[in-house]
């Protein structure tokens, strides 16, 4: 458990968290209770937690739970990053001063200058966390018995600003330990199919795709359906649709797999609860600046290039072809009779020519990607289950349980789940990569 | 067809693709004239020539093939940055190489009026215009009222063209920016002659920010090679310098050395940009401007590769480009 929770629980935490709903801070609210090893995330079962106020604060408790990031063993290897850095510092004046393999020395460069992407965030966060915080509780502390409650609200957003400086750090360093995907920043393609179940497994995806349709809504994301198969009575057999937007990808990803139903469906008359899944499939989409080529992998002849050019010439011949090398694609303009402007349709042409090549290629590596995420559809692979009797949502990868089925099904809380997936497979990286 | 594509193989280098492709433009020349509108008429279209249009279409093959016309002077236009500059003998066609290096200044030229905060216009002078491509291309192209640009030339032929052009583009308001174009001889006027029309053109009277030329800069051998659509068509003192084809870029080094034809700003712009021969040229060139307090020359090569222009700064450093 952190510091700064730790001097929560010193505080009259409810009136705090009141106040901060009142005042729109709910944001800043940083709560998290962890259990060692895995990212597990639940809440005291108290009148407190159970107050309506806060059944609706869990949801942004949890979405600002990153802290939760730097857990002993993350926190061991940065030390061990800052270790490495100092080494290095001392071996680079040393080998300033000896000056006798500049080798040796660029290689120093190099590994510091990439170390201190890490460490520098991280040794600020140090000072924050550590004395500078201190200070604020200490103060925070002392006036939680003042009458004056002006001077209390100051000190409670002094505190505030500091925890969330504390965060945008800790966001900072992590970031820097992991790899990073740029199609996370990208937009994405949805591909929704019901699994086993029959029609109540056509049913879901109906239920499934407005959940997508109304999260993308509330991300201010673009909503777009490319196909759809649907059948007499309304249930959705296949749905393909794009969501696009500013890191979609990266929300989205977590999404893929299967997701199973558990419900009475409408069409059951003896009442008895069915089980049934749909498989969902999220793929990333390339945005159009991914198309370019170095001026080095262009071959540019002209057709009367040989001789002494300029006032020597009359030249009407204002063919240009280019070559693509890497591709081998070739094209050729000679319609204008200006040279440049053949060499600038000449170079559009190729441009979406190489373009439509990545595409092929991208959308094989696509059905790859599908085949590895989605399985077979199977009951065995589900990810995620929702319980409409329990009034329950629960993802098996984190074992998240959220008694608010509704609030998901509706697109508002799905963020919640999707931040807890966000933290886990951050976890997961940064403890099974060797940084 | 056939037979139309085989004469104009020869002026083409025997490229059968070159040919086929002159004979389209011809074809459309010819069907610009006897039907209109234009529209009606696409390059690949299969219209079958009547009788009358064939005959025009040979005729123009004529003076194509057996008086080795220039295609542009046949047409009556070549199209230079967005422009259709009417061409007319014996002045000087536009060439694709001028096309490039005028277009490149252009681009460097547009963010650096569009963040300047001086009142006064940005002025340039375009020595040898010819037909005016050039400091027409400028105007067209450079922010709207950001500069003025006077092209001046010593030929009455080129003179007349470039205000015709001048006319055109005004009348199709395709022009941004003022131009003006005068009489001047570069190689022999006096100081005199050059103050006064320094005063005349230039808003505070004070010299140009920028000089462009393309001067004539081919030699007296050179000449005698050249083929017959430029040899016999084009003004030869529009093509043949003195001085190993340096003449005019030695004269020109020498009015920019002080601060009287070329203003001293403070930009980080090119002050002097003028088209080449070729490598041959460039010591001579790039010396003689150095000797005139030019210390900063580069050169900027075609996209054929060959040196092409000789770009020249006082002081200062060079835009990155």
């Amino acid at each position: 458990m952190s510091r700064s929770i730790l001097s929560f629980k010193k505080l009259n935490l409810h009136n705090f968290i009141t106040k901060c709903v009142k005042r729109h801070y709910s944001s800043l609210i940083s709560i998290s209770i962890r259990r060692p090893s895995s990212a597990y995330y639940s809440y005291p079962n108290n009148d407190f937690f159970n107050s309506t106020i806060l059944s609706r604060l869990q949801l942004k408790i949890i979405s600002y739970s990153t802290e939760t990031l730097i857990n002993p063993k993350i926190h061991e290897k940065l030390e061990g990053l800052i270790i490495r850095h100092s080494l290095l510092s001392e071996q680079l004046s040393k080998q300033l001063s000896s000056n006798d393999d500049p080798d040796c020395l660029a290689k120093i460069f190099k590994e510091l200058s990439d170390l201190s992407e890490i460490t520098d965030p991280y040794n600020e966060l140090r000072k924050a966390q550590g004395v500078e915080l201190e200070e604020i509780n200490t103060i925070l502390q002392e006036t939680t018995t003042t009458k004056e409650e002006e001077l209390k609200v100051l000190v409670q957003e002094e505190h505030q600003e500091y925890l969330k400086k504390i965060k945008l750090l800790e966001q900072e360093v992590v970031q820097a330990l992991l790899p990073k995907d740029l199609a996370d920043e990208g937009s994405a393609v949805i591909e929704l199919r019901a699994g086993t179940g029959g029609d109540e497994a056509a049913l879901f995806v109906n239920d499934i795709l407005k959940m997508y349709e109304r999260y993308a809504e509330l991300r201010k994301w673009k909503f777009e359906i490319l196909s759809k198969s649907e059948d007499h009575n309304g249930a959705v057999k296949e749905v393909v649709a794009t969501i696009s937007g500013k890191g979609v990808f990266g929300n989205m990803k977590f999404e893929s797999g299967v997701h199973r139903v558990q419900r009475i469906p409408v069409t059951e008359k003896a009442g008895r609860v069915h089980t049934s899944t749909i498989t969902v499939a999220i793929l990333p989409v390339p945005s159009e600046t991914d198309v370019k080529f170095k001026d080095s992998d262009l071959r540019i002849d002209y057709y009367r290039s040989s001789g002494k050019g300029g006032q020597h010439v009359n030249t009407t011949s204002s063919a240009v072809r280019i070559t693509h090398i890497p591709s081998g694609i070739v094209v050729a303009i000679q319609d204008e009779r200006s040279q440049p402007k053949n060499k600038a349709k000449a170079l559009q042409i190729l441009q979406a020519r190489i373009y439509d090549m990545e595409r092929k290629k991208l959308q094989d590596e696509r059905r790859e990607n599908r085949r590895k995420q989605v399985g077979s559809g199977e009951r065995s692979e589900k990810i995620r289950t929702y319980n409409f009797a329990q009034n329950r949502v629960t993802d098996h990868r984190i074992n998240l349980t959220l008694y608010e089925l509704n609030n998901i099904l509706n697109g508002e809380s799905l963020q919640v789940i999707i931040n807890g997936l966000k933290v886990h497979s951050q976890i997961e990286i940064l403890q099974n990569n060797d940084i | 067809m056939l037979h139309m594509i085989k004469r104009l193989l020869s002026i083409n280098g025997n490229n059968i693709n070159q040919a086929k492709q002159e004979l389209k433009w011809l074809k459309q020349h010819v069907l610009q004239q006897t039907r209109k509108p234009l529209s009606e008429i696409s390059l690949n279209e299969k219209k079958n020539l009547n009788n009358f249009e064939k005959k025009l279409l040979n005729e123009l093959i004529n003076e194509r093939v057996e008086k080795s016309k220039p295609l542009q002077y046949i047409l009556g236009t070549q199209p230079f940055c967005d422009l259709e500059i009417v061409t007319k003998p014996p002045v000087l066609i536009p060439r694709w190489e001028t096309e490039e290096w005028t277009s490149k200044i252009i681009s460097i030229l547009i963010p650096f009026l569009q963040q300047r905060k001086e009142k006064k216009k940005f002025e340039i002078l375009d020595i040898c215009t010819g037909s005016g491509c050039i400091a027409l291309s400028l105007s067209h192209h450079l922010p709207t009222n950001s500069s003025n640009i006077h092209g001046i030339d010593i030929s009455p032929y080129a003179l007349s063209l470039a205000k015709l052009n001048h006319h055109i583009f005004n009348s199709t308001k395709q022009l941004k920016n003022l131009v003006k174009f005068s009489k001047l001889d570069i190689l022999k006027a006096t100081r005199d002659e050059l103050d006064l029309f320094i005063k005349n053109s230039t808003e505070i009277g004070k010299g140009f920010d920028l000089i462009l030329s393309n001067p004539p800069y081919v030699t007296h051998e050179e000449y005698k090679t050249l083929q017959d659509d430029v040899k016999l068509w084009e003004d030869k003192i529009a093509l043949v310098a003195e001085e190993g084809g340096t003449a005019f870029h030695k004269r020109i080094a020498y009015l920019a050395k002080d601060n009287w034809l070329l203003y001293d700003s403070k930009s980080d712009l090119p002050q002097l940009i003028m088209e080449i021969g070729g490598s041959h040229q460039v010591s001579d060139v790039v010396n003689n401007l150095k000797n005139c307090g030019f210390k900063h020359v580069k050169i900027w090569k075609d996209i054929a590769n060959k040196d092409r222009c000789v770009v020249a700064k006082r002081t200062h450093f060079f835009h990155p480009t």
